[in-house]
């Protein structure tokens, strides 16, 4: 297990070195001189080009990498002119409202597709099955940021049961002081039972937004794993067995159609990195994704360098941990 | 195998979605005879009109006429969807094809790079690219199409890969042919079936992607009508003033194409493939 951990990691290192250089480039390429964004509009030449010189901006291109690699290495994403802080500051304390976001989606997304999967499968070409397929192609078909803005209309506009896509809380609401940033496990910890309520009741429908178009593939892969599954010689067994009904389906169909939906959850979950830019839009949610607009919106490079090089390597981590969770829960992966 | 048998009737997933895409098609074409209203007359007269017999989708904060909007909109999305993946099959089949034949480093070396390029979330990555090279109709094609690329060279990397143990390939090469005729004309053919599967599906994920950008206001610049920016241009509409027609429209048109597409994409799969068929 250990070399196995150790072979994956070192095998994510060229990958990484790549992934830097790529951002590195990219954020090379953005239009607009970083040494007069620094120096503002009233500066003289003089002035910008010792700015230049003091960023490293008058050096050769891979003296820049390096440099920019070294400051990496320490955390340090670079500044941002528009809020007045280090990027990776500003992006650690939205970190934990997006993370919150993504593990609800993510629950809601596997509440719902894995029983619907194994469900179809076992009811094969029936109603539930081809009402499954319809809702997967639907799910496809739908952008989620217009499927947020439908909710928004539906439970907030015109029923009024949801409150106004404000964040994470009601406007002038006190944010929970707990440990770990998310609103509603700090609120629960700290017994903030009011705050806790009007955390769940923000939360709920961005939750269904992003994890909506997540829905259609997961239950389509638990759906075709449990039917290879359910013809297994060892599912024949166990019926001949005497085995029926819920402990068949719990204990032994869904647990070997579990790797593929690891690894679809795995996928989706990076999907859902770049899904919250929009969603969180949509929400004003104050997550790495709104802080990715309004970088965008401001021109702020520095800002969406920041975003764009985290969520590939929290893409690669994600898929790190699917890899490994995969070799526990089948041994014969890690063979290959 | 269809043609020959007669028996297999057509698939109704196809003929749905071909009938849906065509009708997009057709909007698009038809345009100027199809929406009545010119798409970017700006008119304060007539600000947030609800949706009427004069204005089917009723108007925007500047006046526009959303119903020949979201028409004429079709143009700029399906063009610009359907030229992305063209790019990425362009670029990304021919490179499948090589790296796919040869193996060896040039293989594991490709690899590797699109390895990096699929690092990062499609979306984030098509913003970072995006604003660096600045908006435009012309870098929207080619980004989208950048970030495609991916899933046709390894698509077809695989696929070459399985065709080159085939008998057949075999008996060609003991016949004589030169490595690029076999590559070409024995391997290449077969390649073709799931390249045209996966545009189709590939299709829809760039009208997704092109929406998605437009959306945060990176897409085809303004007045210009575009699905995703449409729906932007509502958001604060609906959420302050209840005028939930501004956004609807054009996310429903998405959604129609889209899933016209994923009907074509999935028939055709199908088609190509016909083991697929014995798990439904």
């Amino acid at each position: 297990m250990l070399t196995y951990i150790a072979r994956r990691v070192i095998a994510l290192i060229p990958i990484l070195i790549g992934v830097t250089m790529v951002a590195f480039l990219v954020s090379r390429g953005l239009p607009g001189d970083p040494a007069r964004l620094y120096a503002g509009m009233q500066a003289s030449e003089l002035e910008v080009q010792a700015i230049r010189a003091s960023l490293g901006l008058d050096k050769p291109l891979y003296y820049q990498y390096w440099v920019y690699m070294q400051g990496l290495v320490q955390g340090d994403l670079g500044f941002s002119p528009r809020t007045g802080f280090p990027v990776a500051e500003d992006i650690r304390n939205r970190l934990p409202a997006t993370v919150e976001m993504v593990i609800f989606a993510l629950i809601f997304a596997l509440s719902v597709a894995l029983p619907l999967g194994v469900w179809a499968a076992v009811r094969r070409g029936k109603l539930i099955d081809r009402f499954s397929r319809f809702i997967s192609t639907l799910g496809v078909a739908v952008p989620d940021f217009w499927a947020a803005l439908i909710l928004v209309m539906i439970f907030f506009v015109f029923l009024d049961i949801a409150p106004p896509p404000v964040g994470r809380l009601d406007l002038g609401a006190v944010s929970p002081d707990g440990p770990t940033g998310f609103y509603i496990f700090d609120s629960l910890v700290r017994g903030q039972w009011a705050t806790f309520r009007n955390a769940l009741a923000h939360i709920i429908l961005p939750m269904v937004a992003l994890g909506f178009p997540a829905i259609a593939p997961i239950t389509r892969l638990t759906r075709n794993a449990t039917l290879s599954v359910l013809q297994s010689d060892y599912i024949a067994f166990g019926r001949a067995s005497g085995l029926r009904g819920a402990p068949l389906y719990l204990k032994y169909v869904l647990r070997n159609s579990l790797p593929g939906a690891i690894t679809m959850t795995g996928l989706i979950s990076g999907y859902m990195i770049g899904g919250a830019v929009l969603i969180e839009r949509v929400f004003s949610w104050p997550g790495v994704g709104l802080y990715a607009y309004n970088s965008l919106e401001r021109t702020d490079h520095a800002g969406i360098q920041g975003v764009v090089l985290l969520s590939a390597i929290t893409y690669l981590l994600v898929f790190l941990v699917v890899d490994l969770v995969q070799s526990i829960v089948d041994p014969r992966v890690r063979l290959k | 195998m269809t043609a020959k048998t007669g028996k297999r009737r057509l698939d109704s997933r196809l003929v749905v979605g071909l009938i849906m895409f065509g009708i997009m098609v057709a909007v698009a074409i038809l345009a100027p005879w199809i929406a009545r209203n010119d798409p970017l007359a700006i008119d304060f007269g007539t600000q947030f009109l609800a949706p009427s017999a004069d204005h089917w989708f009723g108007t925007g904060r500047l006046g526009f006429d959303i119903f020949a909007r979201v028409v004429y909109a079709a143009r700029y999305d399906l063009v610009i969807a359907m030229s992305a993946v063209a790019f990425s099959i362009v670029i990304g089949h021919p490179i499948g094809l090589f790296v796919g034949y040869m193996g060896g480093r040039i293989d594991s070396l490709t690899m590797r790079g699109l390895d990096v390029i699929q690092s990062f979330p499609a979306f984030v990555l098509a913003v970072g690219v995006l604003a660096a090279l600045g908006e435009g109709v012309l870098n929207l094609i080619l980004v989208v199409g950048f970030v495609g690329i991916p899933t046709f060279v390894r698509l077809v990397r695989a696929e070459v890969r399985s065709l080159r143990e085939h008998s057949y390939v075999e008996a060609g090469r003991a016949v004589g042919n030169s490595k690029w005729q076999i590559l070409l004309r024995y391997i290449a053919p077969g390649t073709v079936g799931t390249v045209v599967t996966q545009a189709a599906i590939s299709c829809g994920w760039a009208i997704l992607l092109t929406a998605a950008l437009g959306f945060i206001g990176l897409g085809v610049p303004l007045p210009e009508p575009e699905w995703g920016a449409m729906i932007a241009d509502g958001v604060d509409e609906m959420v302050v003033g209840g005028r939930w027609w501004i956004s609807v429209f054009p996310g429903m048109a998405i959604a129609f194409t889209i899933f016209s597409l994923s009907l074509i994409g999935e028939s055709i799969a199908d088609l190509v493939e016909p083991t697929r068929r014995k798990s439904r």
